[in-house]
């Protein structure tokens, strides 16, 4: 009775391993290689800037990890919405608030797209509230057991 | 287990926030990439290409024509500031014009030249007469695809002007006698305009006697209007008495030079 209920457990920590490798190749593009293609195309890719996407990559992918294995745990619930956070952290971060300045030489460039930021960072906010919402939602749910006292 | 109706619709919120975001990026991308293009190949072809041009009392930038090629209103906003030896001559800016989806518009930038903050600082004055200077032009422009992307973009760059009275020589022409005790000396005043200003004002000349201190002799008032790059030739008439002309004997003009109610001051030497 314990080896094929190990054995499923295996295989569904397999299929999640599996979903968490491809999400964190997804994150790899859209976090890590589009950024760092983005800034050292315009020049602007310093050590800072390296640093910084290196930085919040390594979170973002730790927490799609925790998240996509853990996911009917507390800790895999926190991690989705600290995931959300981050993200939308990242974005307003990486883009300097939507505000990129450029100069080169006597040209001086400003670009700013903060409407297209806030709509950037809506998406992982709201994903967020719906984290929460269906966290709340199927705790609610949960079956009371109620005990017999016997005296 | 079914998923809430709330559950749902932000799904479908984020879902929708996703697909927005993706059309609002292409769209974006495209009408950005359409809108520089169109730009990029006029300033190639000549087409659209804008001429700046300076008349002495305006700074004129025309023939800006932009077509926007895109799919979002584009709007745009030139500035434009100049100053000479780190002098002011002033701003301007054509405010915000917008150009909706594929139309085009004409954009033209004229600015007053305000000459009064240079002419009314004497070695402002002096260097723009004698020596040439550097005139620096700023130029910023705003540029941005409504409401979600706007770009601005400022540059500048210096240009040497030359000396508005370059290589100003004056040589004695001709000597006529007019009776019996005095002649008619005419003085050639001859510069060239180096300058994209136009020199207009009244040159003032004496010629201190060589015989007897304290005498001075006046040249009639000299109008000179000298657009930029015209070589310019004018006289200088004296009535002398005979004797104060000796052949191989150098003399010195004072003189005045007045504009716009502002005047310099110095002297130059001419043979006989």
């Amino acid at each position: 009775m314990e080896a094929p209920k190990r054995k499923n457990k295996a295989v569904m920590y397999a299929g999640r391993a599996v979903q968490a490798a491809i999400f964190v190749a997804i994150n790899y593009a859209i976090f890590f290689i589009a950024p760092s293609l983005f800034y050292s195309n315009l020049g602007l890719l310093t050590a800072e800037t390296e640093t910084a996407i290196s930085s919040y990559f390594l979170v973002i992918g730790s927490l799609t990890v925790i998240h996509l294995l853990l996911k009917d745990h507390i800790i895999g619930f926190a991690s989705s919405v600290a995931l959300a956070i981050v993200q939308a952290l990242y974005i307003y971060v990486i883009t300097n608030g939507g505000v990129l300045s450029i100069t080169y030489g006597e040209i001086a460039l400003t670009l700013e797209f903060k409407p297209l930021l806030y709509l950037m960072m809506a998406t992982p906010l709201v994903n967020m509230v719906k984290q929460i919402f269906d966290y709340l939602s199927s705790s609610a749910a949960q079956p009371i057991q109620m005990l017999e006292v016997q005296e | 287990m079914e998923q809430s109706l709330a559950s749902k619709g932000l799904r479908l919120l984020t879902l929708g926030l996703s697909i927005t975001l993706i059309l609002v990026i292409s769209t974006v991308a495209y009408s950005a990439y359409e809108d520089l293009a169109y730009v990029f190949e006029g300033l190639g072809g000549g087409e659209g290409m804008p001429e700046l041009s300076v008349n002495g009392t305006h700074l004129t930038l025309s023939n800006l024509v932009l077509a926007n090629r895109g799919v979002y209103p584009l709007h745009i906003e030139l500035r434009s500031d100049v100053k000479i030896a780190n002098v002011s001559l002033g701003s301007t800016s054509t405010g915000k014009i917008t150009i909706p989806p594929k139309t085009q518009k004409e954009i033209n930038l004229t600015m007053p030249l305000d000459l009064t903050r240079v002419y009314s600082d004497y070695s402002i004055l002096k260097t723009i007469l004698f020596n040439g200077t550097m005139a620096s032009f700023r130029l910023g422009v705003d540029f941005g695809l409504q409401p979600f992307v706007a770009l601005s973009l400022v540059s500048g760059f210096n240009s040497k002007i030359g000396a508005a009275l370059d290589d100003l020589t004056f040589r004695l022409q001709s000597v006529e006698p007019i009776d019996d005790t005095h002649v008619k000396a005419d003085v050639e005043v001859e510069f060239t305009n180096r300058s994209p200003l136009v020199i207009d004002g009244v040159l003032r000349a004496t010629l201190p006697s060589a015989q007897r201190r304290n005498l001075q002799y006046s040249s009639e008032p000299l109008e000179v209007l000298a657009a930029p790059n015209q070589h310019y030739l004018g006289r200088l008439t004296f009535r002398l008495p005979k004797e104060e002309l000796k052949s191989g004997a150098w003399y010195i003009l004072n003189l005045v030079f007045e504009t716009v109610g502002y005047r310099y001051e110095w002297n130059a030497a001419f043979g006989v």
